[in-house]
């Protein structure tokens, strides 16, 4: 798989980073005819620009939070605002990108990036122009006439992060994106990801269980704790950008990951209700 | 049928990978083998007194039999007859199935109040009422047609509510975060994916609308393959009767091929 280089130009004008703030967000689900508290409480406040990655073990809400801040789920209490709206339903300058790559299987590839844009109503040879650059920007240049079932796991996964970033979002949301990849993959779809973030500024809210994924990527790393979830702590990660993949082996990037690894370890012995 | 009940037929299970190169050679030719091999074992079983000539005419004067229907004209009033009653039921079968498949679809009381009754409908041998069909209906196109219909139905409806119905909370999320409008999911996601469904249900259709259409031309008719074959047996025309059973295997496979063509092309401008 050849590795584009448009990268490396200069970034593109598009609109600016969005700013996030959660307030006092609540959410209880109905489950059996008893309630699930899936989040308690969580206040979190994620300025323009930032790569943010939620983490925890399960049941901590992070993919519940992140649904709200996309606007597929209302929270019980409180409030979440993107730029000081506050979000009841799907945004227009928020992309998504699902666990499962979920391309529709009998459309392209090509055609797959532009659904958005078919939405829309707004797909042109520019936008088509856009999708096969992306395409490229995601290793995956040529693909454009392939369809899914052509495609591995990983590729299918590249599409689906290609046909978020095609209408230009100022908030890119990620939940598990690479969570069903192998560790090659992901790491080279950790690298293609910051390739694109760097061209094309945004914020980006990333759920995951990788704490090592959670660090090579984010600015800020949010630990969450489950029953009832809520943010644990906040940890800064302050290694250098751009971060290429020799950095994986640096002795910073195992102290980071090590330093996060013990907050979490926190958060899971508060869960439990041990106390340290 | 009764696989269909329970799990619906996709595209995706349903079509086998095509062989390439070599090997479609291979199996093209292996083919031809068997083609031979049973049309040598036909021959010999029919000449050699092996089997009864009241039970199996020699390919060759099934042959015979065929071109003299075809040259004399007999045959077309038959096989016209036969494929307006498949044709009209089938398409009767799909578009009720596809009204009645969709309304489910859309309304889950109206699908658990009205699909027990289907499925009752359904388990019952519905060649057990042809008798009753034919005195309803006359001799006719109608009984033939209704019979055809019934047969057909029931396929096309359970892979039209399966194809709109089953689309995972990934799929419905996405449309969402798009902002999509409930028409622009259904044009997006829930019909070419309903597609992948209902077609390979239209093949098994055709098949259980010619089934009926026979049925009903073995109860009452005055024309038919089917009972053209009735007329054959009786008068102990056995040629005629194997020629019969070509013409209408001919028919189905040209009703597969149909239809194979339209999924091809309407999957294309999806």
């Amino acid at each position: 798989m050849a590795t584009h280089t448009l990268a490396d130009g200069p970034a593109r004008t598009t609109a600016a980073p969005s700013a996030i703030t959660a307030r006092a967000v609540s959410k209880t689900f109905e489950g059996k005819g008893k309630l699930v508290h899936a989040l308690s409480e969580v206040d979190l406040e994620i300025e323009a620009g930032q790569f943010v990655s939620l983490i925890g073990p399960s049941g901590c809400g992070k993919s519940t939070l992140l649904k709200m801040i996309a606007g597929l789920l209302n929270p019980s209490t409180g409030t979440v605002a993107i730029d000081g709206d506050t979000v009841t339903e799907p945004l227009p300058q928020t992309g998504v990108a699902f666990q499962k790559p979920t391309l529709l299987r009998w459309r392209s590839v090509l055609d797959n990036i532009c659904l958005p844009l078919d939405i829309d109503g707004t797909r042109d040879a520019e936008g088509e122009a856009r999708a096969v650059e992306l395409l490229g920007l995601m290793g995956l240049a040529g693909f454009e006439k392939h369809h899914p079932k052509e495609l591995s796991g990983g590729m299918e996964q590249r599409v689906a992060i290609a046909r978020s970033l095609i209408t230009q979002p100022s908030l890119l949301l990620m939940d598990e994106p690479f969570g069903a990849l192998d560790e090659f993959t992901r790491e080279d779809l950790n690298d293609e990801l910051l390739r694109v973030w760097q061209h094309e500024p945004k914020t980006v809210v990333f759920v995951t269980h990788s704490i090592s994924e959670a660090v090579f990527l984010s600015d800020r790393v949010v630990v969450m704790s489950a029953r009832p979830g809520r943010i644990h702590a906040n940890i800064p990660v302050e290694l250098p950008r751009p971060r290429e993949r020799a950095l994986r082996n640096s002795p910073e990037f195992y102290e980071a990951i090590r330093h996060a690894r013990e907050v979490l370890d926190d958060a899971r012995v508060v869960e439990r209700g041990g106390a340290r | 049928m009764a696989t269909q009940l329970a799990s619906p037929v996709t595209d995706e299970t349903a079509k086998p990978t095509r062989p390439r190169g070599g090997a479609g050679v291979k199996s093209a030719v292996l083919a031809v083998l068997i083609f031979v091999a049973i049309i040598t074992t036909w021959h010999v079983l029919a000449t050699s007194g092996a089997v009864s000539p009241l039970l199996l005419a020699p390919p060759g004067e099934v042959l015979a039999a065929l071109g003299q229907m075809i040259s004399d004209g007999t045959l077309w009033p038959h096989l016209s007859a036969t494929v307006q009653e498949t044709i009209f039921g089938f398409a009767l079968a799909v578009v009720a199935a596809l009204v009645v498949g969709s309304a489910f679809a859309f309304s889950p009381i109206l699908r658990n109040a009205v699909y027990p009754y289907i499925l009752v409908s359904q388990t019952f041998p519905k060649v057990a009422i042809a008798p009753l069909i034919v005195a309803i209906f006359g001799y006719d196109l109608a009984p033939k047609v209704v019979l055809a219909a019934l047969l057909a139905f029931f396929p096309v409806l359970t892979n039209t509510i399966a194809g709109l119905t089953e689309v995972s909370d990934d799929e419905v999320n996405l449309f969402r975060s798009l902002r999509a409008s409930k028409w622009q999911e259904l044009r997006h996601l829930r019909i070419p994916n309903a597609l992948a469904f209902i077609f390979p249900a239209l093949n098994s259709a055709a098949v259980l609308a010619l089934i009926g259409a026979i049925v009903g031309e073995f109860v009452a008719s005055r024309a038919g393959i089917g009972y053209a074959i009735q007329q054959f047996t009786t008068t102990g025309e056995v040629a005629a009767t194997y020629a019969a059973l070509i013409v209408l295997s001919v028919f189905g496979l040209t009703m597969y091929g149909v239809l194979t063509l339209t999924e091809r092309l309407v999957r294309r401008n999806r």
